[in-house]
């Protein structure tokens, strides 16, 4: 079956007799590269997949009023990055006690993850990537492991490409630093 | 006070040629280095190198490896997850907004426009018919004064309060009339010359 264009999704989304078929094809068609990007962020797959369900529920509601202004999927980008921030943000709230980092203890918890099964150095720079602030840790995931371009970035995360570059930057900076030093 | 002057010239030059005998031994010998590494440094520096070489991921590759894994199946089965829990949202809370706008897509637009119209007439309608109008009575008390002066009571027929006061006053009369009869038959008193002297 080839794979429907964005524009195709969004016409069939429009008419109301196709439109959760468009809507399950759009789901098929983002949903590997959306969870990774999320799983990357929340780290734990049970979290991913609370993240990534509301993540399409708000696509669903909201898919009405894409003005087609940007391409489809740096606005579904935008979605899972907002939403896996407020559940990060929302999981830091939980902690009564502030000192608690959650980041540390999800870099903590991927030892015995058997959701993980990347070897030592995978693990390593995954534990680097968590010490990182979650801004540029999200700026490196999408540059790094995502392959997205600066410009695409930039609009998904409403930056300039040049805070991009100099964030981007700084996080390899941190990465060398920490890997070299451990 | 020469002599002194003669030594110091004599230690400058001592210093000048100590520096530049130094310069040239240096440029002579380029092996000559003030600063020293540990017994077999350079020995161990290569396996160091490898070492920490090792231990840097190779971007080139790493970016491409997934470390993370999900359940088997669990692309397979998420749209229909997630399209479930979308129909038991929308099964939980009806739109009454939704439930029209998708009403009014089915209708062609002249339809839609009329419809409306309509819904917007009777909707407005209910509203004005509806309505509650609340009188504050004691601001709308008008003083005595006021009331005497009032050209509405000038301006009423004579005739017309002249009848309200009859009907008002008419049994009161009629029962003094009895009176007066009686009153004038007991003291035999005529009433026509009564009337004369009135």
């Amino acid at each position: 079956m080839s794979e429907h264009t964005d524009q195709e999704l969004l016409e069939k989304f429009r008419r109301e007799e196709s439109r959760s078929y468009a809507f399950n094809l759009l789901m098929r068609k983002y949903q590997q590269r959306l969870y990774w990007h999320v799983r990357r962020i929340v780290i734990d797959h049970d979290d991913a997949n609370d993240v990534i369900q509301n993540v399409f529920i708000k696509v669903w509601k909201s898919l009405d009023k894409f003005r087609e202004d940007s391409q489809l999927y740096t606005w579904l980008y935008r979605i899972a990055t907002n939403e896996s921030i407020t559940f990060i943000n929302n999981k830091k709230k939980r902690f009564f006690v502030p000192l608690v980092d959650v980041e540390y203890e999800l870099a903590s918890n991927l030892d015995g993850d058997p959701n993980f099964t990347g070897d030592k150095i995978m693990l390593k720079l995954q534990q680097a990537v968590l010490k990182l602030p979650t801004q540029q840790r999200i700026i490196f995931n999408m540059k790094y492991f995502d392959g997205l371009k600066y410009e695409e970035i930039a609009v998904i995360l409403k930056l300039t490409t040049g805070a991009l570059k100099a964030s981007y930057h700084h996080a390899v900076k941190k990465l060398e630093k920490y890997l070299t030093g451990h | 006070m020469k002599k002194n002057q003669n030594h110091s010239a004599e230690e400058l030059k001592r210093i000048d040629d100590l520096l530049s005998g130094m310069k040239n031994e240096m440029q002579d010998d380029k092996t000559q280095n003030p600063f020293h590494t540990p017994d077999g440094y350079f020995d161990s520096l290569n396996a160091e190198v490898m070492k920490k070489l090792a231990s840097i991921p190779d971007t080139e590759s790493v970016s491409e490896v997934n470390p993370f894994k999900v359940p088997a199946g669990y692309f397979d089965t998420l749209p229909t997850i997630i399209q479930q829990r979308i129909i038991d949202i929308d099964a939980r809370g009806f739109s009454l907004s939704r439930w029209i706008t998708s009403a009014l897509s089915r209708l062609s637009p002249g339809y839609t426009v009329a419809l409306a119209s309509v819904i917007i007439v009777a909707v407005m309608s209910t509203f004005y018919l509806t309505r509650t109008i609340t009188v504050d009575y004691a601001a709308q008390q008008i003083p005595e004064s006021e009331k005497l002066e009032s050209v509405y009571l000038q301006q009423l027929d004579e005739y017309v309060l002249a009848q309200v006061y009859i009907e008002e006053t008419s049994t009161v009369t009629e029962s003094q009339d009895d009176g007066f009869e009686s009153y004038l038959i007991d003291n035999d008193i005529d009433l026509n010359s009564l009337s004369e002297q009135l």
